[in-house]
């Protein structure tokens, strides 16, 4: 049986690190020397968060380090979930390449967060647009890759230590990473690695947050045997989390949404505490990779991957069931269970000097099982994908050529009234995507991308059928909705004057078949009063926008950076903006370095001011709320590494919020009942071995 | 070194392999559960008796296959007027079998619920005869007072407060999690 799935999937969605290792690397904040490695231009636009700038975030989740990039900001669920936007899109439509792994859990909720330890990554990019031919349909958003450091090469033991503090939640992290490389057995390394992290509840200025605190303990090892011939790997990731939700935002119905919102504290008040009860999550993923390669002499590679992925996540309700006996077994209101396995084949290859690509396939099978309250069914699913992607090189240009086709088989199983329902569903289409970069000068480089992609409809938005508690809406599926299309185009420019450095990127993307919550009237009349209720619906839909940065070192000792983001999302029939896009950001700091002795290094200061504009011309009726003022937040920077001998500790202070500002944000789903979080310091400590 | 290597190499094979195995005994996707299974409450049925005789009327809302799908049906309050009823209310579970009465857990749990009455528009008055441990109202057998004719409509509604709930006074509506608000039209002829 087994190997009969096997055949029936050569599915698979995801590329071999290498591929994206490639990618080239800009640096924010601070621009560093790359190396003498000959810079590869890709064309699409991308962002990345890598060295120092990637340390002065450690400690946040995943989805609160990515928001320090220019076009991704984030959907928020209070202050402690974080789900990643890009260029406005979100959920199934925004891929995340956990070393390699494209990362399958119930990514389709807004308030699950990606389930991924940050201190894994030694790089986090963020690929916009369309990027379906490289990772596979669903990414037609784009791609956030998280990448380790690759495993040691040189012989004997080093590592890393983090540790970090945090005045607000009282919180604190510790993570470490034990590396070893073999001296008998050349080629042979191992890597452990473990992050334990707790916070209670968080403050806003004026009140604390009533259960908003978390736990989190992750663990991973990697085990190598990389020659230059060939190599395997594996490698096996443990992610727990057990993460408070607000309490005051559980609510009963209308009426309660309502009374909520109407009043300017939470409804329950708190003192801190760590203690974390209900309603809350208890989310664990575990991944387990392995894979090998064979390359030929002149430099081909063939590579194979096989992943398999775990997720499981219980949501337990504010509300204990009424009868003791069940209400004795504690056990969560739902729970979802997913099963992934990934099989990748790729081939990277050479066609003469200037000629490059990979061709490959992939295959994907997914179990979905349900347990407690029915919000989304059981499903079963076998995907596989097969793609070819050239680069052609010469002088200053570079042009890619994409082409992929994907397969997906979908069968769901769910009640319907006491009758078993077990539709079954097909979704095939291509995806492809042309691109060319041209380096105008030594100052300038352009990039122009084309690319279009297709996703499948989530099984969420087909079959949901019920209360989205803590949303109080009933959410509504729609059997015949189609495969969305993205057509995706950018343009950017990438400009280098002496100190100066920066890039602005412009993005149209036209929607085709756009699914989304569309509010329906009347509300739905139950037994616990009225909910607001809202169908999946498909419209054409078209996003423009243009992220910017940049960066100028003004003289020795100051340098300043700034970065903006805009976006202009609407429904091309009726001419309304799109809900739940972000509004327009904009970020300026300043950093002053200096020197301080031989055993400090590059220490600094430096303050930022991040503006969030109010969200403008929403349709009527389309939210409980109107959307937020904007709000302006300072920060605070500062830090310096220590020399130790031969090892070095970096030391990193922060202030956030450091004005304690009283603010709302219109992608937070907590604005309706509680104010943002407040100033909070933190301290973190680096130390390499 | 050679040991070190071997025994972290068979370390996390063994740790892969304990991975690869577990969690076979789940259930298959094809096989999922009833969600009728869970508890749910789909019945309110309000039951008045009229004051010194046997005159009994009972009025329900009922909502069998649970939020969304088919609408609830209602019943239409119908009283007489300047009269008193005695009240009770009774919760129910249609979709198990035997039918279940989660009055009874409201009952057992009074110190964390509270049934609320407000008219709106008719001449009714609600008057609470149940307490709970702390003297605070909890309204499973509430009586009614009619004034003159009238029409319009009469909300209950059940709070669960645990942890929230007033230990004095009359409670509180503005706080805890609604489990039920229902709307019924009254008529007083």
């Amino acid at each position: 049986m087994l190997k009969r799935i096997y055949l029936y999937s050569l599915a698979g969605i995801c590329m071999p690190l290498s591929l994206a290792a490639q990618i080239d690397s800009l640096q924010l904040q601070q621009v560093e020397v790359v190396g003498k490695k000959k810079e590869i231009v890709p064309t699409q636009s991308q962002v990345e968060l890598s060295g120092k700038a990637l340390d002065r975030q450690r400690g946040l989740s995943l989805g609160e380090m990515l928001q320090q990039l220019p076009g991704v900001t984030a959907l928020q669920t209070g202050p402690t979930i974080f789900k990643p936007v890009v260029q406005g899109m979100y959920g199934q439509r925004v891929l995340i390449m956990n070393n390699g792994v494209r990362q399958e859990s119930q990514q389709w909720g807004s308030e699950h967060a990606p389930e991924i330890d940050p201190f894994i990554a030694d790089k986090l990019t963020v690929v916009k647009g369309a990027s379906s031919v490289r990772y596979g349909s669903d990414a037609i958003g784009g791609v956030i890759l998280v990448d380790p450091k690759p495993l040691r090469k040189e012989k004997g033991f080093g590592g890393e230590v983090n540790l970090g503090g945090f005045s607000n939640g009282r919180s604190y992290v510790g993570s470490g990473i034990l590396d070893y490389g073999s001296g008998k057995l050349p080629g042979l390394s191992a890597r452990i690695q473990g992050t334990y992290r707790r916070a209670g509840n968080l403050r806003t200025p004026d009140y604390y947050l009533k259960n908003t605190g978390l736990q989190e303990y992750n663990f991973s090892y990697a085990l190598g045997y990389l020659r230059r011939k060939a190599g395997v790997e594996i490698f096996y990731s443990q992610f727990n989390t057990r993460l408070g939700i607000l309490s005051a935002s559980h609510i009963g119905n209308l009426t309660d949404l309502q009374r909520a919102i109407a009043s300017p504290v939470p409804l329950e008040a708190s003192g801190f505490s760590y203690d974390i009860g209900r309603p809350y999550q208890k989310v664990s993923h575990e991944l387990f990779k392995a894979s090998a390669y064979l390359r030929t002499a002149n430099g081909d590679k063939l590579s194979l991957t096989y992943a398999q992925q775990f997720n499981n996540r219980q949501e337990y309700d504010k509300h204990k069931p009424l009868n003791d006996s069940l209400a004795a077994l504690d056990q969560p209101e739902l729970e979802l269970h997913i099963t992934t396995r990934i099989i990748n084949l790729a081939y990277d290859h050479h066609i003469g000097n200037n000629m490059k690509g990979s061709v490959g396939l992939s295959g994907i099978m997914q179990g979905n099982i349900y347990k407690g309250r029915y919000f989304i069914p059981n499903f079963k699913s076998y995907a596989g994908g097969v793609f070819l992607l050239e680069e052609w090189r010469q002088h200053r240009w570079t042009v890619e050529l994409g082409l992929r086709y994907d397969y997906k088989w979908l069968q769901a199983f769910f009640y319907e009234g006491s009758i078993l329902q077990d539709p079954q569903y097909r979704f095939a289409n291509f995806s492809g995507a042309l691109g060319a970069a041209y380096q105008a000068s030594e100052h300038i480089k352009l990039r122009a991308n084309a690319g279009t992609g297709f996703r499948p409809p989530h099984v969420s938005e087909l079959f949901s059928n019920g209360l989205h508690h803590g949303a109080a809406a009933v959410e509504i599926g729609d059997k015949n909705l189609r495969q969305e299309r993205a057509y995706n185009f950018s343009l950017s420019a990438h400009l280098q004057y002496t100190r100066w450095v920066g890039e602005v990127s412009a993005y149209y993307t036209h929607m085709d078949g756009y699914i989304y919550l569309k509010p329906v009237f009347p509300a739905t009349l139950t037994i616990r009063g009225a909910f607001p209720t809202f169908k999946y619906t498909q419209v054409n839909a078209n996003f423009a926008g243009i992220d910017a940065w940049a960066s100028d070192s003004l003289s020795k000792h100051f340098s300043v950076t700034s970065k903006a983001s805009v976006i202009y999302a609407y429904n091309q029939a009726t001419h309304e903006r799109l809900i739940l896009t972000p509004p327009t950001r904009v970020e300026n700091g300043i950093t002053y370095n200096f020197k301080l002795g031989k055993k400090i290094v590059r220490p600094f200061v430096g303050i930022s001011n991040t503006i969030v504009l109010h969200k403008q011309h929403l349709p009527d009726s389309s939210d409980y709320a109107p959307a937020p003022p904007g709000y302006s937040l300072w920060n605070a920077q500062a830090g310096m590494s220590v020399k130790m001998g031969k090892q070095s500790l970096d030391i990193t202070l922060s202030c956030t919020n450091a004005l304690n500002e009283r603010y709302r944000d219109y992608l937070d789903r907590f604005r309706y009942y509680a104010n943002a979080v407040g100033r909070n310091v933190g301290i973190r400590l680096k130390m390499s071995f | 070194m050679k040991k070190i290597t071997i025994t972290i190499l068979t370390i996390m094979l063994s740790g892969a392999m304990f991975v690869a195995c577990k969690k076979k005994d789940d259930p298959k996707p094809s096989n999922p559960q009833n969600p009728n299974e869970q508890e749910q409450i789909t019945t309110l049925k309000l039951i008045l008796t009229e004051d010194g005789t046997t005159n009994v009327s009972t009025f329900q809302f009922a909502d069998l296959d649970g939020p969304g799908g088919n609408p609830p049906t209602q019943d239409n309050i119908v009283l007489s007027a300047n009269k008193t009823y005695h009240g009770r209310i009774v919760l129910l579970d249609q979709t198990k079998n035997p039918v279940d009465s989660v009055s009874n857990e409201v009952e057992e749990k009074k110190d964390i619920h509270e049934f609320f009455f407000t008219p709106a528009g008719v001449n009714i008055t609600s008057t609470y005869t149940d307490f709970d441990t702390h003297g605070v109202p909890v309204g499973l057998y509430p009586d009614f007072a009619t004034g003159a004719a009238s029409t319009g409509t009469l909300k209950i509604t059940l709070k669960h407060q645990p942890g929230l709930k007033p230990t004095s006074g009359n409670g509180d509506i503005t706080i805890g999690e609604t489990d039920i608000e229902v709307t019924f039209n009254v008529s007083v002829l």
